[in-house]
């Protein structure tokens, strides 16, 4: 007999037909639980900032347990010279033991077979771009900002092993021995580089500072600008397309 | 987080103003409110900045009060320089919101994203619309139908929503409910907004 929690840890693992990574595994927790796809009481509720961005260690436990009780299977498998990470999947007896949570939260598994099926073809930079972006909250003490950072701008998508969490903590921390960590500014979205080119596009030095104020601003901002009677936005959109 | 991409009739409504734009302006600007209580957060992609400044050309272009005594060549600065100024007071202050990311899709996959426009464009049927005014001059002696649907550029915004991990794509174009169920596109949640 599991937690319902490690049902639903479970279930994610079987979301993908196999979850390659502690980092994976983890990040695909934390979509689980910052999406709210599962109440709080269902799922991990002890994410916090870690060296790799969120982090739940109730869910590393949870998982260990499941291996060790033989609900879900782990396969080493070497990516480079120096990391080997574990490829997740679950077994005939962990199949079995959400049969039943299939069956009866069919919405919600779906939902989560909707939400993490996609990132099985993303490589891991891809899916830590796309966490660090949605979860800003819990990259504070990320140890691979800048690289995640780094990553954002970069129009290529193959496998980067050096983000994976190795299973021997000695080859992390050579890893990790060159990272940088990022310089904080306002702009917790990644997105520096089309922000510094738009600023440049109308005239400033650099990218301005976040200010809420400019909610208040942008209302009507151009308005004693158009001489026409008319400004119907539907429709002026769809003309530029074509429609 | 909620994250929702912001159509570039949302952006012109609350820029336009309730003078302006006495339709859409509330619903756009209850949008911003919802972002400002960091209710969710908005993603702006280039394409749709490309699509502000389109519109604001289009916009200047139609002032022919202000375009008839001019040469041609006056004619064309007039219309880019003033849509330019318009265009960096949006941008100059769009930098500036919290809680809204800048979204080029460097990870995008242009193939994949056109060949699933394709298939979806070509699954769309549209309606065939009657009209008795003109839309641009007001004229009520004038009778005609148009065929109206989803355009490319709809297919590609949706599907680069859903590509750069949107939960929401909101719009007030009513075109984009025939995106809703389309299995292409979700999960993404395609909410047009209506008064």
């Amino acid at each position: 007999m599991i937690t319902n929690n490690a049902k639903w840890l479970l279930v994610i693992i079987n979301s993908n037909p196999f979850i390659q990574g502690n980092t994976r595994l983890q990040k695909y927790g934390l979509l689980v639980y910052g999406k709210e796809v599962l109440t709080k009481s269902e799922f991990f509720d002890d994410w916090r900032a870690g060296d790799f961005g969120g982090f739940s260690k109730q869910l590393m436990l949870t998982t260990d347990y499941l291996i060790r009780e033989g609900y879900a299977a782990s396969n080493p498998t070497v990516l480079s010279e120096t990391i080997t990470v574990n490829r997740y999947k679950l077994t005939d007896k962990g199949l079995s033991e959400i049969k039943e949570i299939e069956a009866n939260q069919k919405d919600k598994v779906e939902k989560i077979k909707g939400l993490l099926g996609p990132y099985f073809k993303k490589s891991l930079d891809t899916v830590l771009d796309e966490i660090y972006t949605l979860f800003p909250q819990f990259t504070d003490k990320s140890r691979i900002k800048a690289k995640v950072s780094q990553t954002h701008t970069k129009n290529h998508s193959y496998l980067s092993p050096e983000f994976e969490i190795p299973i021997d903590n000695v080859a992390a921390e050579e890893i990790l021995s060159d990272a940088v960590t990022a310089q904080p500014n306002d702009f917790v979205f990644n997105d520096e580089y089309f922000r510094e080119k738009l600023a440049k596009s109308i005239g400033l030095a650099k990218a301005p500072k976040l200010d809420p104020k400019s909610f208040e601003r942008l209302s009507g901002i151009i308005s004693s600008k158009i001489k026409t009677k008319e400004f119907d936005s539907v429709d002026l959109v769809k003309s530029v397309r074509g429609c | 987080m909620v994250k929702a991409y912001l159509d570039a009739n949302i952006l012109l409504a609350k820029a336009a103003g309730k003078e302006k734009e006495p339709d859409q302006f509330q619903l756009a600007e209850n949008i911003f409110n919802q972002i400002k209580n960091n209710e969710f957060y908005a993603v702006i992609s280039s394409l749709t900045l490309m699509e502000v400044m389109a519109v604001l050309r289009t916009q200047k272009g139609r002032e022919i009060a202000n375009l008839k005594g001019l040469t041609r060549e006056k004619q064309v600065e007039y219309v880019l320089r003033e849509s330019k100024a318009m265009y960096d007071c949006i941008v100059g202050e769009l930098l500036q919101l919290p809680y809204l990311k800048f979204d080029l899709g460097g990870k995008t996959d242009m193939k994949k994203l056109f060949d699933a426009a394709f298939d979806i464009m070509q699954n769309t049927k549209g309606k065939v619309r009657f009209y008795d005014k003109c839309k641009r001059c007001g004229s009520q002696n004038v009778s005609y139908s148009a065929h109206k649907s989803l355009g490319s550029d709809d297919i590609i915004h949706a599907l680069f929503a859903k590509d750069v991990g949107c939960d929401l794509f909101l719009t007030f174009d009513g075109d984009f409910n025939e995106l809703i169920g389309n299995e292409k596109i979700e999960p993404l949640e395609i909410k047009v907004i209506r008064q």
